[in-house]
């Protein structure tokens, strides 16, 4: 899992079925001090925990897909966690 | 498996079901000397580690489902270990 | 997942025969204006895109969690066609 900071919104009305409901977001990946560090990515938000300006904790790779209720979605990113507060 | 320090906690209120009642940690992974290699992970505790401690973070796709029984579990990053001491030879 | 952009199709006729039927796309990655970087892709079609679409793809292990390429041996596919971008400043 990574931390990131929701930048952007990708808009689409035509998805494959199994992540027809699911809002896509643009992630820059940050550290814990707030530095961008690498370059941004396209995450699905499955919980609908996010909107733009949010620090949001992302799974990647295989897990991605367990973020979703069925277990069986074609996503390479996934936001798990939305945070408070970092201590 | 990689080595790292247990940095900051993350506090969370809105979270996936999976999550509920973990915590949360932000990880640096370290190099076996205790300097900084690369960028933080963020993982979840399995053994009770703190802030500070040196610990084996790691986790395939699969293991935390496995660990925690549950049916799915978005969770690549697991601390499964608290590191007590190192003995090393670097060849260096 | 990535943007990319459709910049072709692909004919075969001799593959795997869990690919029959499947549209294979050749994709151009493009970062979030549309711009285009430098790798290509080959991706399987699961929503009905042309050439020229600005598309979503997903690669990986999870490309094959579609119900179009459900146990296809295939590693892209398109999930979405995109309509915006909004980024915030």
């Amino acid at each position: 899992m990574k931390l990131g900071l929701v930048v952007g919104v990708v808009w689409s009305t035509k998805k494959v079925r199994e992540i027809n409901w699911c809002r896509m977001y643009i992630v820059q990946p940050i550290s814990t001090s707030g530095e961008e560090i690498d370059t941004p990515l396209v995450v699905a938000d499955p919980k609908n925990l996010a909107a733009c300006g949010d620090k949001v904790i992302y799974v990647t790779s295989t897990d991605a897909s367990q973020a979703f209720e069925s277990g069986f979605a074609p996503v390479n990113a996934s936001i798990v966690e939305l945070v408070d507060k970092i201590v | 498996m990689f080595l790292a320090r247990v940095e900051k906690k993350i506090i969370s209120s809105q979270k996936h079901d999976a999550y509920k009642g973990k915590i949360v940690f932000a990880v640096q992974p370290v190099s076996p000397d205790g300097t900084a290699k690369g960028n933080e992970w963020i993982a979840i505790d399995y053994v009770g580690a703190g802030i500070g401690d040196l610990v084996i973070c790691g986790g395939a796709p699969g293991v935390a489902k496995n660990v925690f029984g549950l049916d799915l579990a978005p969770i690549r990053t697991l601390i499964i270990a608290i590191v007590d001491k190192i003995n090393y030879h670097d060849i260096n | 997942m990535i943007f990319a952009k459709v910049i072709g199709t692909i004919v075969s006729s001799q593959k795997d025969e869990n690919l029959n039927g499947k549209k294979l796309l050749l994709c151009k990655e493009v970062d979030h204006n549309g711009n285009p970087l430098n790798s290509y892709h080959v991706a399987v079609d699961a929503v009905q895109a042309g050439e020229g679409s600005f598309v979503l793809l997903s690669y990986g292990s999870s490309a094959r969690m579609t119900e179009t390429t459900k146990n296809s041996p295939i590693d892209a596919v398109i999930i979405a066609i995109i309509d915006n971008v909004q980024m915030t400043n």
